[in-house]
């Protein structure tokens, strides 16, 4: 199989996150902190798997 | 010195795909293209190489039936000489087929500061831990899951080829014709590349060994580079 890239751009990014947060319906502040404990849930933690993509495609991972 | 760095994440991308596709055989229930790498990429700069969705899960089996997941991403960038492609983080993760939390998993993060660069995370509590992280570091979570336990910093750290063998040694997964093979060249590749690094850090202990093998090196013009201790010394 051959492997792809594709492009994306931030305005994509963004919508896909906000997308993301909307779908779980915990404030990321709280999630933050959930995970923060280790008591994220299975949802939760995918979720976050996925904001973590997100923000390290934007820079905003550091 | 200039890479072609989407050229680099194209080839990279592809080494993943063929050592997965030549390791791992796909169940008949999962569609070829969930089994596809996938590599979102913005500005030409940063690159995540993953497996169909981002939460990147392979199917692994046993006797035909999905036993578990591998999940494996790489996330890449530029490095600070911005001559080659690098791994900014990596994460191998074991799940159980009906549990969503993971068994083990094996982070890689270049920048870590508040934890060894690469190290394995085990979910497996247990009260005697719980109760040592109390009295020691109450600040800890306390859960064994919440350890990082060190393997080899950024350098010598396990690779792709070692979780996958990891996983068909202990636990039996089926495997494609000549698996084993494929692993061994690309465990060979991966250690190559990384004994390139090691030797850009430390070159001098490149010129002794070298010199004690009969080699005559010479410096370049520009001079001797220095050792890169802070490399070295990370954890």
């Amino acid at each position: 199989m051959t492997a792809e890239l594709y492009e994306v751009t931030r305005e994509q990014l963004t919508k896909q996150r906000r997308e993301a947060l909307t779908w779980l319906g915990v404030p990321e502040h709280d999630l933050r902190q959930r995970a923060a404990k280790h008591v994220l849930t299975p949802e939760e933690r995918d979720t976050l798997t996925e904001l973590e993509e997100i923000d390290f495609l934007l820079g905003d991972d550091a | 010195m200039t890479i072609d760095v989407q050229r680099a994440a194209q080839d990279f991308a592809q080494e993943v795909q063929d050592l997965l596709d030549s390791v791992l055989p796909c169940p008949d229930n999962v569609p070829h293209e969930d089994r596809k790498v996938l590599v979102p990429f913005i500005d030409g700069r940063r690159y995540s190489v993953r497996v169909g969705d981002s939460l990147s899960k392979v199917t692994l089996t046993k006797d035909k039936a999905p036993v578990g997941y591998l999940r494996v991403i790489f996330w890449c960038t530029l490095d600070t000489s911005r001559t080659y492609l690098a791994v900014h983080k990596s994460t191998f993760e074991l799940l159980e087929f009906s549990d969503r939390q993971p068994i083990a998993r094996l982070d890689y993060m270049r920048e870590a500061s508040t934890a060894p660069a690469a190290h394995w995370n085990i979910h497996a509590e247990r009260g005697t831990v719980s109760r040592m992280l109390s009295r020691t570091n109450p600040g800890h979570p306390g859960a064994l899951s919440a350890l990082h336990f060190p393997v080899g910093g950024a350098r010598m750290r396990p690779c792709l080829e070692d979780f996958l063998h990891f996983l068909i040694h202990e636990f039996k997964i089926d495997i494609m014709p000549g698996a084993l093979a494929v692993l061994s060249e690309g465990r060979e590749r991966w250690r190559r590349r990384q004994i390139g690094t090691v030797v850009r850090d430390a070159p001098d202990e490149a010129i002794r060994v070298l010199t004690e093998l009969g080699y005559a090196v010479r410096p370049p013009a520009t001079g001797e580079r220095e050792a890169n201790s802070q490399a070295l010394q990370r954890w």
